[in-house]
């Protein structure tokens, strides 16, 4: 008959047979099967196969084991283990590789990698600076003019491809590829909201706007000066400065540390082995 | 016997030291090889293959017991062997009479240790009954079950032979207790009637 004992259990059991249990664990144990016969059941079966393989008819050996001189001599001296070898390159391995990732990390031997990053900032700045020096001088030498002052013009013919947009087409040529409107074709009343706006836009527009403007981003001339001054010196200076490569400081160093990983795992795992296989 | 004394004679070159050493362990060493491999012939060859790796390896030895130092390589090879049969598994020739030119059909009629036919009977059956269901068990805890309740070695023993932990012994020898509990009832029958399991009397 089967019972479904946890491994566990089987465990208890098994080391209660053999006087493995501590006193506590004996008293739980004779409480258990006091009130379990299955429990006690399986440790009787349990029992009577550990009496069986004890009692196993012990085999005789069929002949003797002794090595004779002649034997001796065939046998060639085992060679000399290699796990210490092993083991002691893996060490050594593992810390030449500490030492090589130190080395690629500590300042002092990264001499070469710091005017890099500095020359590869100041390109950065150069680059950042330059459309906007580019606009600057464009600007000195012929500033911008934003004339705001013909509303009219925007809404009579501004709208461009609108067709049949109504007003706006009939004073104005059309413009990408609107289709002339008769004159004599009924204007649509503006809506009221329309209207309020083109009367907005019309007092905005009147005058030209001139000096700064958040929204517009123009610069005061005197801002527009000292930016494009500063920029050009960032020009001339990173200019006359050579700039290095962008290539790696040791790109050695990531081969010997590869080496050295391979080398220290390589030498653990069969340092490993021969220990396994060792006696 | 001083084994360590003996083992320690036998590193400097003492043959006779290290056969002393063997008369002493080689009927524990074949009882194991014979159990784990389950062919008299293929132990006693892993048996003689233990003792001289054991002899190659005597620079190896670091004190302690010689016994559970011999036990360990004799069990090593005894995997050895397993691992190798499975790799290239063989079919046994059946014995052949070369006179009568008949198969024997078992060797084992041969064999006359002087007992009544009944108790060979019951007995062999009963081993066969054992080392069937001992074949049977993963050669993990087989070793541990052999080395424990055949050879009668306590855990730490085991541990220091095998080199697994107390633990794992325990575990793997309550598992294999277990298997060998529901395989013998299998062969409940041809147990003897004092070994036989009293289930059904005791419902």
């Amino acid at each position: 008959m089967k019972f479904n004992y946890s491994p566990k259990d089987w465990q208890l059991l098994s080391n209660y047979l053999d006087g493995q249990l501590t006193n506590r664990e004996v008293s739980i144990l004779e409480t258990r099967l006091q009130s379990e016969p299955q429990l006690k059941q399986t440790l009787m079966e349990m029992q009577q196969t550990r009496y069986l393989l004890q009692h196993a008819k012990k085999v005789p050996v069929p002949r003797s084991f002794t090595l004779t001189p002649e034997m001796v001599a065939q046998i060639r001296p085992a060679r000399k283990s290699l796990f210490p070898f092993f083991s002691v390159a893996s060490v050594v391995a593992t810390i030449f590789l500490v030492v090589v990732i130190l080395f690629e990390f500590l300042p002092g031997m990264l001499s070469g990698v710091q005017p890099q990053k500095a020359a590869t900032s100041n390109e950065m700045l150069a680059m950042e600076a330059a459309p906007m020096a580019a606009e600057a001088m464009d600007s000195a030498d012929s500033p911008q003019i934003f004339e705001w002052g013909y509303p009219q013009a925007k809404i009579e013919g501004g709208y461009g491809g609108g067709g049949d947009m109504g007003a706006g087409m009939l004073a104005a040529p059309p413009v990408g590829g609107g289709i002339e409107i008769e004159p004599e074709m009924p204007v649509e009343e503006p809506a009221p909201a329309a209207e309020e706006e083109r009367s907005v836009s019309k007092q905005a527009n009147s005058e030209p706007i001139t000096g700064t403007g958040p929204i517009l981003g123009i610069r005061s001339a005197e801002e527009t000066d000292a930016f494009n001054d500063s920029v050009l010196n960032i020009l001339r200076e990173s200019g006359n400065e050579p700039i290095p490569t962008l290539s790696e400081p040791f790109p050695w160093l990531r081969v010997i540390q590869i080496l050295l990983g391979s080398i220290a795992i390589i030498s653990a795992i069969t340092a490993i082995i021969l220990r396994k296989r060792s006696f | 016997m001083d084994e360590i004394g003996l083992a320690l004679s036998a590193q400097q070159g003492d043959l006779n030291a290290f056969n002393r050493l063997v008369l002493e362990y080689q009927e524990m060493a074949f009882n194991l090889a014979y159990r784990m491999l389950g062919d008299p012939d293929v132990a006693a060859d892993a048996t003689q293959n233990a003792f001289i790796s054991a002899y190659k390896a005597l620079s190896g030895y670091r004190g302690g017991s010689f016994k559970s130092w011999v036990m360990r390589i004799v069990s090593n090879t005894c995997l050895d062997e397993i691992r190798r049969q499975k790799r290239r598994p063989t079919t046994p020739l059946e014995p052949f009479d070369p006179e009568g030119e008949e198969e024997i059909e078992s060797p084992s009629w041969l064999k006359d240790d002087n007992p009544s036919p009944e108790e060979v009977l019951e007995s062999s059956e009963l081993e066969g009954a054992i080392q069937n269901c001992l074949q049977s068990m993963k050669q993990d805890f087989r070793l541990v079950v052999v080395m424990v309740d055949i050879q009668g070695m306590n855990y730490q023993e085991v541990s220091d032979s095998t080199g697994l932990p107390l633990g794992t012994i325990k575990s793997r020898l309550a598992r294999a207790r277990g298997k060998l509990r529901e395989c013998l009832q299998f062969f409940r029958e041809l147990l003897p009637d004092i070994f036989r399991l009293d289930g059904e009397g005791t419902q």
